[in-house]
């Protein structure tokens, strides 16, 4: 009986330890498959998010890739924006010499031409008048027709007959006396109205062309001024009374002869017969009634000039 | 064979192969045994058959349940004793223990008449439930089963000396017992006879009886027996380890699983832990990839709006360029104020005027003004390798001048604090061969790179317009410095500044801040060191007096700095 109730204790403990390890046991692998359940929905939103990420990655780099591309296409060519929105003569050197460059204008093509900005044709001021009339090069660099050429030759004459013949009716001469050799005096300015033949030609060949053949007479000049061309004509304009004198001076063992006028100040200016003068410092003012300077002077008034200066 | 394995063979034998005749023998055995035990305590024959019937049927149900070891006899004469009581307290019983009282009132009035073995009797089988097993089993099987002491000594596996010794061992504990219990007359003697006078034998009938009612009440107790008498045979040390192995497999397993599924729990766990960690890092990269993405898809469409426009621009672009090539190459070309160029013919080239507004064509910093750059035709490339040509010429022969270049102190005038004077001596036959030298090997340079067309017309223009000519205008310029004084002076306000003249052609003086020449990156540093002098000294002199004016500016402008 003894060993019977031993047995049964044994045997009911241990049934009891065995349910009890059973029951835990259960309940460990059923929180395990719960757990489980869960770490499998969470492994597959997992594997669902990285396979969206790689979607996601892949359409990033598709993105990437495609904004790269139409990065690169929108590039704004800098030059038409410049273009578009600056005026002619604005360009950057460095624009310009891309755009010769893009349309394929070099030393070689085309070829007997260069073609160069207006910007160029401004910069280096091209020598409009040669000895009185336009120069072939400026002719040739502003394009001018034959008929614009003349138009504008027609008209320098007229103004330069005008103001011959207004100068000759405003000029006051003295006469010689005592060691004075000449006198003239030009009364009063000659009128803007004398300039108008000009705006007829310059009408034709247009502003840009009048700019450069004005402006190119001499780089401190003002630009653009019609009558700071017209001095480079031989057409001076003074706007105020001028009086030419020529003196003559003893100096040590020889004579000279000296000008002045009412610009250049009191005897500033020497004239020396033997050994040459400039032709530059005739005063201009009086080119309508002496065209070739000291030479007419002299003859008009009957004293002798070098030889030098005649020629000159 | 001892006696108590030939009562567990017969047990054996009953249990496992339902052998009739075995437990017939034990009840044979025994049934003395019983029957007198019982009859002692219900002291009616009848009734101590059917004790002893019931005994026997009890022992035939729970055979199996007996090991080698048991002694048979102890449990039987324990398991009459039981049946006896178990039939006293009941109705029957109640009334004889009446009449036994009235008896033993009746018999108490004569103690002297009654034996002294006759008074130990009640208590008999007390005393003997009170001895230790192996005891009581030598006095029952000695006195109630007739046993020789030899039989007895044999059922103990000891010699008949010692089984003799132990019966008289067990009559003198149950001597003491009586003793005990208040009969101070009780000795060996009296118990030996009580126990003798006690046992009663059972007739043939009765065992007849027994062993069928017995046989009748056990034959389903046979089967199980034969299932448990195994576990029965084994002793309780044996039983209980038995039992503890069955019972710890299981266990142990139910444990291993138990722990195995916590190492699954929390394996899985810490997976789903990482699991949501990795979840959340995604979501968040995600977010971060989505937004990213919007981003991008905005900027896509912005962009391809963008590379729409500049389709269109682009298109515009080169339609304003074939319009521009078309206008100049015309053969009827006509002078456009549209137009951003214009046309001119070479021949035209050497008389079209004579300086340009920022000087001379080619600089002495060895760039090409964009006029000349324009008037020569000159590609990027060419424009790029001219410079080159002519910027290596300068800097060998400016290297060459300031190595000649001499240095001193400049006598200081008014406000002056500092000065020097850098001058180039007369150069020797040998640095203007060498520079001439030079100069001729540049200029076939760059004829070579301009080819002979262009270097004619470069030539017609330096000859019409320069006196200096093509030489001089690319290669001289600035030569004709001869000293260069350069000073630091303070101003009526106390501020350092610089002043500088030149000696020789181009003349040239000036007067700076002297704070454009700190160091880069100091706060009070003021633009325009880079200009210092640019057109107007050669770059010997600039390099020999820029470091002198640096130094200058450090030791008077810095702040604590000691002049």
């Amino acid at each position: 009986m003894t060993k019977i109730l031993l047995a049964l204790s044994i045997l009911g403990t241990g049934t009891a330890g065995f349910l009890a390890a059973h029951y835990s046991a259960a309940n460990l692998q059923r929180d395990a498959s719960a757990t489980r359940e869960s770490w499998i929905v969470q492994t597959q939103a997992l594997a669902a998010a990285h396979s969206e990420q790689v979607q996601l990655a892949e359409h990033i780099r598709e993105l990437k890739q495609s904004l790269r591309q139409a990065e690169a296409a929108g590039k704004q060519d800098g030059a038409w924006s410049v273009l578009e929105t600056n005026r002619v003569g604005d360009l950057a050197p460095k624009l310009r010499e891309r755009l010769l460059e893009e349309l394929g204008f070099n030393w070689h093509s085309p070829e007997g031409f260069i073609v160069v900005s207006k910007q160029t044709l401004r910069d280096i001021y091209m020598w409009a008048i040669r000895q009185g009339k336009l120069a072939e090069s400026a002719v040739a660099a502003l394009a001018l027709t034959p008929q614009e050429r003349s138009q504008i030759e027609a008209a320098m004459e007229r103004v330069r007959a005008d103001l011959k013949d207004w100068a000759i009716s405003h000029t006051e001469r003295r006469e010689p006396r005592d060691d004075v050799l000449a006198q003239y005096t030009l009364k009063s300015a000659p009128p803007m109205s004398i300039t108008n033949h000009f705006t007829e030609a310059f009408r034709t060949v247009g502003k840009q062309r009048t700019e450069l053949l004005t402006m190119g007479c001499w780089p401190d000049r003002v630009e653009g001024n019609i009558q700071a061309w017209m001095e480079e004509t031989g057409l001076y304009m003074s706007d105020k009374p001028v009086t030419m004198i020529l003196k003559r001076f003893e100096d040590a063992d020889r004579q000279v002869v000296k000008f002045s006028d009412s610009e250049s100040g009191p005897w500033t200016a020497i004239l020396e017969p033997f050994k040459g003068i400039s032709e530059l410092k005739f005063p201009s003012q009086f080119r309508p009634l002496f065209p070739n300077g000291w030479t007419d002077v002299a003859k008009r008034e009957g004293f002798e000039i070098s030889k030098e200066l005649q020629k000159q | 064979m001892s006696d108590r394995r030939q009562d567990f063979e017969l047990l054996q034998r009953f249990t496992l192969h339902g052998e009739q005749s075995a437990f017939a023998d034990l009840v044979r055995r025994h049934l003395d045994l019983v029957f007198a035990t019982a009859l002692r305590k219900v002291e009616d024959s009848g009734v101590a058959q059917e004790i002893a019937q019931n005994v026997f049927a009890v022992l035939a149900r729970k055979a199996w349940q007996f090991a080698p070891d048991d002694s048979l006899a102890a449990w039987l004469h324990k398991a009459a004793l039981l049946e006896s009581k178990s039939w006293l307290r009941g109705e029957l019983g109640r009334r004889r223990r009446e009449r036994t009282a009235a008896e033993l009132r009746t018999t108490m009035h004569t103690p002297d008449e009654t034996s002294a073995f006759q008074a130990l009797v009640p208590l008999l089988d007390e005393a003997l439930l009170s001895l230790r097993e192996k005891d009581r089993t030598a006095l029952l099987l000695r006195f109630y089963e007739s046993q020789s002491l030899r039989e007895v000594g044999a059922a103990f596996g000891v010699s008949e000396d010692a089984a003799q010794k132990r019966v008289q061992s067990a009559l003198q504990k149950l001597t003491e017992f009586f003793k005990d219990h208040g009969f101070r007359t009780a000795s060996v003697a009296a118990a030996a006879t009580a126990l003798q006078s006690t046992a009663t034998s059972g007739s043939a009938s009765l065992m007849s009886a027994v062993v069928g009612a017995a046989l009748q009440a056990a034959p389903s107790a046979v089967g199980l027996g034969v299932l448990l008498a195994p576990l029965a045979s084994l002793s309780r040390v044996k039983t209980g380890a038995l039992c503890a192995a069955l019972v710890a497999l299981p266990i142990a397993w139910q444990l291993k699983e138990r722990h195995d599924a916590g190492d699954v729990a929390k394996r899985i766990q810490a997976q789903l832990l990482d699991a949501r960690t990795q979840f959340a890092g995604a979501q968040s990269e995600l977010e971060r990839l989505r937004g990213g993405s919007q981003t991008l898809e905005q900027a896509l469409l912005q962009a391809n709006e963008a590379a729409r426009r500049a389709a269109e621009t682009a298109k515009a672009f080169e339609v304003w360029k074939n319009g521009v090539r078309t206008q100049l190459v015309a053969e009827d070309y006509r002078w456009s104020d549209e137009s951003l160029f214009a046309r001119i013919p070479k021949s035209a080239l050497p008389e079209l005027g004579a300086v340009g507004r920022s000087g001379e064509p080619f600089c002495v910093s060895s760039v090409i003004s964009p006029s000349a750059r324009e008037l020569l035709g000159l590609t990027p490339r060419e424009r790029e390798v001219v410079e080159e040509t002519l910027h290596r010429h300068f800097t060998d022969v400016n290297a060459a001048m300031a190595a000649r270049m001499s240095e001193t102190n400049k006598p200081l005038e008014g406000r002056q604090v500092a000065g020097r004077v850098f001058a180039l001596p007369e150069f020797d036959d040998e640095f203007e061969d060498d520079k001439r030298e030079r100069e001729e090997r540049t200029l076939a340079e760059l004829r070579e790179l301009l080819g002979d067309e262009r270097w004619a017309q470069m030539q017609a223009r330096e000859n019409a317009y320069s006196e200096i000519g093509l030489k001089g205008a690319l290669l001289r310029r600035q030569d004709g410095t001869s000293s260069l004084s350069v000073w630091v002076d303070i101003d009526e306000s106390g501020t350092p500044t610089m002043g500088f003249t030149t000696v020789g052609n181009p003349a040239a003086y000036g007067s700076e801040p002297l704070s454009m020449f700190l160091p880069e990156g100091d706060p009070d540093r003021t633009d325009g060191a880079e200009n210092f002098g640019k057109g107007l000294l050669s770059e010997a002199f600039r390099q020999r007096a820029i470091p002198w004016l640096q130094q200058q500016a450090i030791a008077r402008l810095r702040k604590n700095a000691k002049p």
